[in-house]
């Protein structure tokens, strides 16, 4: 307990502490150094002149435009002087004018500029105007007491045979103002930033949300499966992800077969939600008080399928009818227009992801309809039966797996049949050297420890002739598979090949994983989505977006994706450490009234994590603000677009505009969401 | 009839909670089990519904092995088991109403009951029990705002929305003063006698086990030491159970 400090030698105790300092001053100056730390152009006269104009820049953000009236006053110049002389149009002199002496002068040299009648300490630039309409050697002019001036001005260096212009501009103020253009755009872009983070943030939330319980380790920890029910579950994946996506285009093919005529739409889709609301209450009991028979059970997975299929065709016809409605509204709102942009858009979702929605759906169906029945698997069959199926079954699940990862390389990195041929040759040999190795281990087994010398010269001999015979194996099997995928799988070597090695690679596994009853598959799946949670997260919101702009173009829609997409990511960590840090009494109190996983989630984890998860969203919302000015950067639009602008263009004053309106949001969000954590925890 | 046989309990780590114990509970009795803290009474109880899973033996219920039963049978099971917490593990943030029809989880419709629907006729049930442990005024409380005796009453009420046939009672009232103590036993005794629910109750105080048991078991350090009517309590039994140094206090 007592702290050995107070016993230390002094002696070693001034030793630590000076060793400490002195690496502590080493490793900051190697800082020092790395940093680039150097004061020269700190004071340097030229650079600090520099950053006070910026610094004076962003203190007077430009927000306010006064109204005022501008005048330009004329007077015809050329340069160099055409072959007769030059006489200007005489100017009027009853209001204020400019004369120049002489008219006409070679480019470059100097010439007099007189100005009369002006109001006395008039002041504005005085600039040389080329045919081109620029304006060029601007030089301030300060009219005198008398409302006079006379000074000299160079003429730029542009020769012309046209006659050219010399501009005087004074601005005289009318009183009132109004917000300058600047300030107007900013207030814009800042509610583009605002709507943008609010999308990004509801949909990350939206998808975060269950996502956090797959990654919650308390949760996760306590789900075993048998063997043959995440083999189940991995092949019915996939296949479910297949069958949806078949039966989503046969549904929307379908529907559009019916016709476009709003009623029908409408009034199919109505139709079917009323008819499948009054099935689900006409099949489904309130409280079941017997265990359903296995027949009641497959009636109810049927009314299911039933149901989402009837679904699904309600979403497409939902989703063409709000098409057609947006449409109209679009045009009939006038003002309000977006709102029927809103109605449109969404319909178009709602057209465009319902194959995506029925894959996942279905996927997910056939998934967990695996496991239940894997184990029913290892329920009900005998032992034998049992003990063959989960060889079967774990054989079949690699080879899906392994498929699918031969499906992503092939689609990944486009390989040919010749390095098709090279992989598959290389998995065979691989595996038959695996297996050789694991084969002589085992036999060695069999031969027993008292036999001494003999028995280690034995067990090192057939050790050696077992990894022998995998390697002799691997060739043939590697040549084997090169005969195979060249000749009969030519095109499809990276799909067929991995499978067969995955199929008896799970064989080989499950035999290995005989004394496994129980697998930790709550622990698989949360340790699956913290790895992919990590790998999202990892890649910065600026990254996405410039992959985003690529695929949708530039504009406030990639950013919101790319912000989607890293709030989903980072929510769900956020959210999952909540859902560790609760309470774990009341899990166990629902779970043992006989409540199934789902319901104890709703009951006893939902209700507690109510207050954090709507804390952390909001602060995401907040990030999501500021995170989008950088985003804007990118071109995902939103008020960082206008800030790089202004600040690439040395517009200070501008940009100071758009970062006092960032600020003034985040400070605001920061304000809001305190309120609405203090009403709700 | 709950029979308990060769039931042994060895956590991850190796630590023995239960070793060999074995017992019956008659149908209807209310059989108080009393021990140190540690001496495996909890992980008992909780074998009996597997919150916890025994690593061997087999308890038996009315013919029916529980540790045997798959998923969809042990919720059956679990559903007609109603458990009661020393820490009454309420939802805090639920109102009492929803913590009492969370007892209702295991026979309505799961898909209904994920949107917060209870059939009327469970709601109707809820509001009852809730006036047998006389907190009905309570009922669109927050849980939290509720007194311990109070939360240990909710906690209750919860239980007998299963239609329970046993009650397991886990140190019900080691977090509550000893006149609400009695309160919560009495309500215990009264689902007891009038229902004819078992109760398996475990217990700390020794005056609580003779005013309310009809029979005792005693763990020590996970082993069966003692099986009796409370009066066999002596001296001799009670320093086998808490060792030779402790005393009695009540």
């Amino acid at each position: 307990m007592a702290t050995p400090k107070h016993h230390m030698n002094p002696f070693v105790r001034f030793l630590t502490i000076t060793l400490t300092i002195i690496t502590a001053v080493v490793v900051y100056a190697f800082a020092f150094e790395r940093t680039d730390i150097d004061l020269k152009p700190v004071k340097d006269e030229q650079r600090r002149t520099q950053l006070i104009r910026i610094v004076r820049g962003l203190a007077r953000p430009d927000l306010i435009a006064h109204n005022e009236v501008v005048t330009f006053h004329l007077v015809d110049v050329m340069t160099p002087c055409p072959p007769g002389g030059f006489t200007p149009t005489p100017p009027d002199t009853t209001g204020p004018y400019l004369e120049m002496f002489p008219s006409c002068a070679l480019p470059g040299s100097e010439v007099t500029v007189r100005g009369f009648n002006f109001d006395p300490g008039e002041e504005g630039p005085l600039s040389f105007i080329p045919p081109s309409g620029v304006t060029l050697g601007t030089a301030t002019i300060v009219a005198g007491d008398d409302g006079s001036f006379s000074r000299t001005y160079r003429l730029p260096d542009r020769p012309d045979e046209t006659v050219q212009q010399l501009r005087f501009t004074t601005r005289e103020r009318t009183g009132g103002w109004t917000w300058s253009e600047t300030a107007q755009d900013s207030w814009d872009k800042i509610i583009e930033t605002l709507m943008l983070a609010l999308v990004a943030t509801t949909l990350g939330t939206a998808v975060a949300i269950p996502l956090s319980f797959l990654s919650a380790r308390n949760l996760m920890r306590t789900i075993r499966s048998p063997l043959s029910s995440v083999a189940l579950f991995v092949i019915g994946l996939p296949v479910g992800i297949l069958v949806g996506r078949q039966v989503g285009r046969w549904v929307t093919d379908t529907g559009e077969g019916i016709g476009d005529s709003l009623p029908i739409l409408l009034g199919g889709a109505a139709a079917i939600v009323i008819a499948l609301g009054w099935l689900l209450r006409v099949t489904m009991p309130e409280e079941d008080d017997a265990p359903p028979t296995p027949w009641m059970k497959a009636g109810r997975w049927g009314i299911g399928a039933v149901v989402a299929l009837g679904g699904l065709f309600a979403i497409g016809f939902l989703g063409r009818a709000l098409l057609e409605i947006g449409l109209d509204l679009e045009d009939a709102l006038g003002p309000l227009g977006f709102l029927g942009g809103f109605v449109r858009v969404f319909g178009d979702l709602l057209t465009t992801f319902l194959t995506v929605v029925a894959a996942i759906v279905t996927g997910t169906a056939f998934a967990l309809l695996g496991s239940r029945a894997g184990h029913l698997v290892k329920q009900k069959l005998p032992d034998a039966a049992a003990g063959l199926a989960r060889f079967v079954l774990g054989g079949m699940a690699v080879a899906v797996l392994a498929a699918t990862l031969g499906g992503a390389v092939q689609w990944l990195y486009q390989l040919d049949a010749t390095s098709n041929a090279r992989a598959t040759t290389a998995g065979g040999f691989l595996l038959a050297l695996v297996g050789g190795v694991l084969a002589g281990r085992r036999a060695r087994k069999w031969i027993s420890m008292g036999w001494g010398l003999v028995g280690t010269v034995l067990r090192l001999v057939i050790g050696v002739a077992g990894t022998l015979a995998g390697l002799f194996a691997g060739i043939g099997l590697g040549m084997l598979a090169d005969f195979a995928v060249g000749t009969l799988f030519a095109a499809s070597g990276t799909l067929w090949a991995p499978a067969l090695l995955g199929a008896a690679l799970g064989v080989v596994g499950v035999y290995f994983a005989r004394g496994w009853d129980q697998l930790p598959s709550g622990m698989a799946a949360y340790y699956f989505a913290r790895t992919f949670f990590n790998v999202i997260r990892s890649v910065e919101p600026l990254v996405m977006a410039i992959v985003f702009v690529v695929w949708v173009g530039v504009g406030p829609f990639a950013g919101a994706i790319a912000l989607a997409l890293h709030t989903t990511a980072s929510l769900a960590k956020l959210y999952s450490e909540q859902v560790e840090s609760i309470m774990e009494g009341p899990i166990e109190a629902v779970t043992a009234t006989g409540a199934t996983r789902l319901q104890s989630i709703v009951y006893a984890v939902v209700p507690q994590i109510v207050p954090p998860y709507i804390a952390f969203t909001l602060y995401r919302w907040d990030i999501n603000v500021r995170m989008s000015t950088i985003i804007g950067f990118a071109g995902g639009g939103g008020i960082g677009f206008l800030l790089q602008q202004n600040i690439n263009l040395l517009l200070y004053r501008a940009a100071a505009v758009q970062m006092l309106a960032i600020a003034i949001v985040v400070g605001t969000l920061d304000f809001v969401s305190a309120r609405i954590r203090e009403r709700i925890v | 009839m709950l029979k308990v046989e060769h039931l042994t309990k060895i956590y991850e780590g190796g630590v023995l909670a239960l070793d060999d114990v074995s017992f019956e509970v008659p149908s209807g009795q209310f059989m108080a089990v009393i021990g140190l803290s540690g001496s495996g009474k909890s992980t008992l109880l909780r074998c009996i519904n597997r919150l916890i899973e025994p690593t061997a033996g087999t308890i038996t219920w009315d013919g029916e092995d529980l540790t045997k039963a798959h998923q969809e049978d042990l919720r059956r099971i679990r559903r007609r088991i109603g458990m009661v917490f020393q820490n009454f593990n309420l939802v805090h943030r639920s109102r009492v109403i929803t913590n009492v029809l969370a007892g209702r989880l295991g026979y309505v419709n799961p898909a209904l009951s994920l949107f917060n629907r209870f059939p009327d006729k469970d709601v109707a049930k809820a509001i009852a029990q809730l006036e047998r442990v006389g907190l009905s005024d309570k009922a669109r409380s927050r849980a939290d705002e509720l007194s311990g005796g109070q939360q240990q009453r909710v906690g209750i009420a919860r239980a007998l929305m299963q239609d329970p046939q046993m009650i397991l009672a886990d140190e019900p009232v080691a977090s509550l003063d000893p006149v609400l103590a009695h309160g919560i036993m009495q309500y215990l005794e009264d689902i007891n006698d009038k229902d004819g629910v078992t109760v398996l109750c475990s217990l700390h105080f020794l005056d609580l086990v003779h005013r309310y048991a009809d029979r005792v078991i005693a763990l020590n350090e996970g082993r069966l030491v003692f099986e009796g009517a409370p009066t066999e309590l002596d001296d001799a039994v009670f320093k086998s159970i808490y060792g030779k140094d402790a005393e009695r206090v009540g």
